[in-house]
């Protein structure tokens, strides 16, 4: 019984291993990538059939010698901006990136302006 | 005194984007390829035994066509086949079948008992081509101008009514007339 559990268990992991992330720079990438079937995983994440085309396709990238800037060019070229977790500092964008900090300075401005006229 | 109505500024300016949330829809993920040319394909036709018998991008020459990417697994696919059928007929435009992540005997059953709309079908086994046109939820349809430009995209099941608000008006810009009097 405990023999044939352990059975099962090798031969599950054996099952997955053909599209198991096999190197860290495969997985720090993948994590930056969205899968746009299930939105919220990242292609290091989903099982959707889509994810599993675009894993193959960015392994074949590497393998041609992408570097990381070229696949997520690549990438964003055919699914959009969207597709990628940290979104680009660009002119769109940028409101993403400085809206936050912005906020803060103007909280931090109308913090110090109230206090100090109040003492 | 205007100090006061500061609060209540962000307060409409909040209102307003959390309101504006609440209509949008976050699976809708705009297509990055309108105005853009076609992505360079060629495939196996879905429908010949020959290997060599390819659809490209030269099957569909100087002609305003349509690209409908489909699979027999996709059940939104099945709700809008009746209507790609009627619109072959009527719209004067021809219809490029990419068939997505299929199994070909399959693919055939489902046109033979469906119905063929397409003219061409290329068969795209391991999806690598849906990739280059950003493909991720099936059915999706892309409207093509003569000049090789996707004019307009249109993802989830054709209805008669998105048919007729975003498509027909584009038709006339491209072909200068409905049904599409083609060259």
């Amino acid at each position: 019984m405990r023999f044939s559990l352990i059975l099962v268990l090798i031969f599950s992991v054996n099952l997955w291993s053909q599209d198991l992330i096999q190197t860290e720079y495969e997985r720090q990438l993948f994590e930056q990538i969205r899968c746009l079937v299930c939105q919220n995983q990242s292609l290091a994440d989903s099982q959707a059939p889509l994810a599993i085309d675009l894993r193959r396709e960015v392994r074949e990238l590497i393998e041609l010698g992408y570097s990381e800037e070229q696949i997520f060019d690549y990438l964003t070229q055919r699914y959009g901006d969207f597709v990628l977790y940290r979104p680009r500092f660009n002119t769109v964008n940028a409101i993403l990136w400085l809206g936050p900090a912005c906020m803060l300075f103007i909280a931090i401005f109308g913090f110090i302006r109230v206090t100090r006229t109040k003492t | 005194m205007i100090k006061y109505f500061i609060p209540l500024l962000f307060f409409v300016l909040l209102s307003f984007f959390l309101y504006r949330g609440l209509s949008l829809n976050p699976t809708f993920v705009p297509s990055p390829f309108i105005g853009q040319e076609v992505p360079i394909f060629s495939l196996p036709d879905l429908l010949s035994e020959n290997p060599s018998s390819l659809i490209s991008n030269e099957s569909v020459v100087n002609q305003t066509y349509l690209i409908n990417v489909w699979a027999t697994w996709c059940v939104g696919c099945r709700v809008e086949h009746g209507f790609l059928n009627e619109i072959s007929l009527s719209s004067g435009l021809p219809i490029l079948g990419l068939n997505w992540r299929d199994e070909r005997n399959e693919a055939i059953n489902w046109l033979e008992t469906l119905g063929n709309p397409y003219q061409f079908i290329a068969y795209d086994q391991l999806g690598e081509v849906a990739i280059d046109f950003g493909v991720y939820g099936a059915p999706e349809t892309f409207l093509v101008n003569s000049d090789g430009i996707i004019i307009y995209k249109h993802i989830s099941p054709l209805t008669p009514e998105i048919w007729q608000q975003e498509f027909i008006p584009r038709i006339i810009e491209s072909c200068g007339s409905y049904p599409c009097a083609s060259l």
